[in-house]
């Protein structure tokens, strides 16, 4: 039974059947679980709120690419202030404007998903094939000494003299091809090159070819759960629009995903919904040295701490690095000490703690609908932050920076929680077969499910975590879904 | 989806400057101008339309009422919200950490947009900091 809210809408997209499957949100979720879900034979209808890009359309500048790709231009505060969160707005969500850094969980981390979770299938082994399919559909690069830039030296330099242990960094790309003059910090607007493996370059296309429907800037506002199906319903381009399915798949992140339910009566009938949020928040340090580094050039990211101490002591250094607009953002102060030290933007390095967080934060909504994030950063965060921000000091001094900068703004760009897995409906939102407590219609398959903070990357494992949803739903094996070979004539294949 | 019109009137103009100028004084010495200096002000309307409306028509308030302050006091005021987001406790920790992120977020993207382009497409501010990046299509 075709319906449409809207005549525009079904001029513009023809009739409109009623799905077995509606996802809500086409990030490292979304994606891969339209794909699967499509090519066992399923009518999928995949919605995005932001736009679709083509790698030719992306913003060259940073302004730009906050406005067009980010939720609210870029940057959302907790309530407190205290942290500054980061999340997409495109056809393929975070992962057209992540680092696309793609690692494995450890047994650390499942252990305490299937402690907080009582999910006793979660584990490294129990994951693997997840992984492994998950993989199969992705081109996987480590990034070479040949790549470094003086940011990621002046961090190996450091770690190697003091003893602490690094590894290369683990990332989605096929031909970055750095060493002809390209700059990776481009992409964190999008890849021009359609290098990097966001969705837009891996699961969508193959979705695609499997035949799901893409509805992109369409802004899903309810959902209602009923005996045989489910209404979705938003506005897209300013119509109000609805569409129906057997079942629905949110997938809309962490602050989508549980900002969606809640604004569809939910809460009342979730206890946990909204608990349980976890950021990894990231306490950015630079340091300031006489040689010029080029931080921003080639791979702004290319080595990453892989010490088990701090491991055990809960954080990570990342190498990172940032445009002029973020660095300016977390330099602290203002006026002509700020700019001197911005004068000084190519002699830069920066290195980051990123902690992982045990506090749990809450996602709600204030009175007129608005998203409500308050993210204690607590005792335990600071200790963590502390210890992590002293190796910092500790590799500055022994690599010969002129001076230290801390900086006083944090941020949060892994948001995970918020609709829990677990078996219990007091603790979690999802059950082990990613189906809401109570409303067997309705699921989750984003990193909204996190039952605590991993303190690794998290999108390679909501991709698995895709994959184990889709054989839920499918109660079969998923194998990976091959690329079709192009036919004559055909532009896209 | 974002708002594609927002009401920016040339009062808004002067005071965005005014406090823009006590953000960015200019640093000659690297080529780098005063913020009322760049035209980065006329990338506040697309910046404010992105942000949720009631924090923009907050923001508009505070910054008219700043811009009436004489220079040196505005930066007093700047320091203040400094000094007291780092202070903790709720009050008035978050109203001046927010604060603070309201001012200063949307004039230093503007700032160090590097959309203040010339001829050939070059940045003043990007070229005096050094940054320029390139990625190929091909």
């Amino acid at each position: 039974m075709p319906k449409t809210a809207s005549p525009a809408l079904a001029s513009s997209l023809g009739a409109l059947p009623f799905y077995d499957y509606i996802i809500v949100g086409s990030g490292a979720g979304g994606s891969p679980l339209a794909c699967y879900l499509a090519a066992a034979g399923k009518r999928v209808l995949l919605l995005e709120a932001g736009r679709e890009w083509q790698a030719s359309q992306y913003p060259d500048n940073e302004f730009d690419a906050s406005l067009a790709l980010m939720w609210n231009g870029g940057a959302e505060p907790s309530r407190d202030g205290r942290l500054t969160f980061l999340r997409g707005r495109a056809l393929g969500g975070g992962t057209v404007v992540n680092q696309c850094l793609l690692d494995r969980f450890d047994d650390d981390a499942f252990s305490s998903w299937a402690a907080h979770s009582g999910i006793a299938s979660f584990s490294s082994a129990g994951m693997a094939r997840h992984y492994q399919v998950t993989e199969a559909h992705l081109a996987l690069k480590t990034i070479s000494e040949r790549d470094w830039n003086g940011n990621a030296r002046l961090y190996v330099e450091g770690f190697e003299k003091l003893g602490h242990r690094w590894a290369p960094l683990r990332r989605g790309q096929r031909h970055c091809a750095v060493a002809n003059g390209n700059d990776c910090l481009r992409c964190l607007g999008g890849c021009p090159r359609d290098s990097k493996q966001s969705m837009a370059v891996t699961f969508l296309p193959l979705a695609r070819q499997a035949g799901a429907d893409i509805i992109s800037e369409c802004d899903v506002q309810g959902v209602v759960h009923g005996s045989r199906s489910v209404t979705v319903y938003g506005r897209r381009r300013g119509e109000r629009v609805q569409f129906h399915a057997a079942r629905c798949v949110l997938a809309a992140g962490s602050f989508g995903s549980t900002a969606l339910m809640l604004r569809s009566g939910l809460g009342d009938r979730l206890p946990a919904l909204g608990q349980g949020f976890y950021c990894h928040p990231q306490f950015v340090t630079f340091a300031l040295y006489d040689q010029l580094l080029d931080s921003h050039r080639g791979s702004f990211q290319a080595v990453k701490s892989d010490d088990p101490a701090f491991r055990a002591a809960g954080f990570k250094l990342e190498n990172v690095f940032v445009g002029p607009m973020g660095a300016a953002y977390l330099l602290p102060g203002f006026g002509r000490r700020h700019l001197a030290t911005m004068a000084a933007y190519r002699h830069l390095a920066c290195i980051e703690v990123a902690v992982r967080d045990v506090t749990p934060g809450r996602i709600g909504l204030h009175g007129n609908g608005r998203l409500r994030v308050e993210k204690p950063v607590g005792r335990a965060e600071r200790r963590r932050a502390r210890a992590g921000l002293a190796v910092i000091e500790q590799i500055y001094r022994a690599t010969g920076a002129r001076r230290v900068i801390h900086s006083p703004f944090n941020i949060g760009l892994h948001l995970m929680g918020g609709c829990a897995l677990g078996t219990r409906k007091a603790s979690s939102v999802v059950n082990p077969e990613f189906a809401v407590h109570g409303l067997p219609r309705l699921h989750v398959v984003d990193g909204s499910l996190f039952p605590d903070a991993p303190g690794i990357n998290p999108s390679l494992t909501i991709m698995a975590l895709a994959h184990r949803a889709a054989e839920a739903m499918l109660g079969a094996t998923v194998r990976p879904v091959s690329r079709m070979p192009c036919t004559a004539g055909q532009e896209v294949c | 989806m974002p708002r594609t019109e927002f009401a920016f009137t040339a009062a808004d103009r002067r005071a965005w400057n005014r406090i823009g100028d006590a953000l960015l004084p200019g640093y000659p010495q690297a080529g780098l101008p005063r913020f009322s200096a760049t035209g980065a002000v006329e990338l506040l309307p697309r910046l404010l339309a992105a942000s949720p409306p009631d924090d923009v028509a907050a923001l508009r308030i505070v910054v008219r009422l700043l811009a009436w302050l004489p220079c040196p006091l505005i930066r007093c005021v700047l320091h203040l919200l400094r000094f007291g987001g780092r202070a903790g406790g709720s009050f008035p920790g978050n109203a001046c950490r927010l604060l603070e992120l309201g001012l200063r977020g949307p004039l230093l993207a503007c700032y160090y947009a590097g959309l203040d382009r010339d001829a050939e497409g070059a940045s003043a501010i990007h070229t005096a900091i050094g940054y320029r990046i390139s990625c190929d299509s091909e």
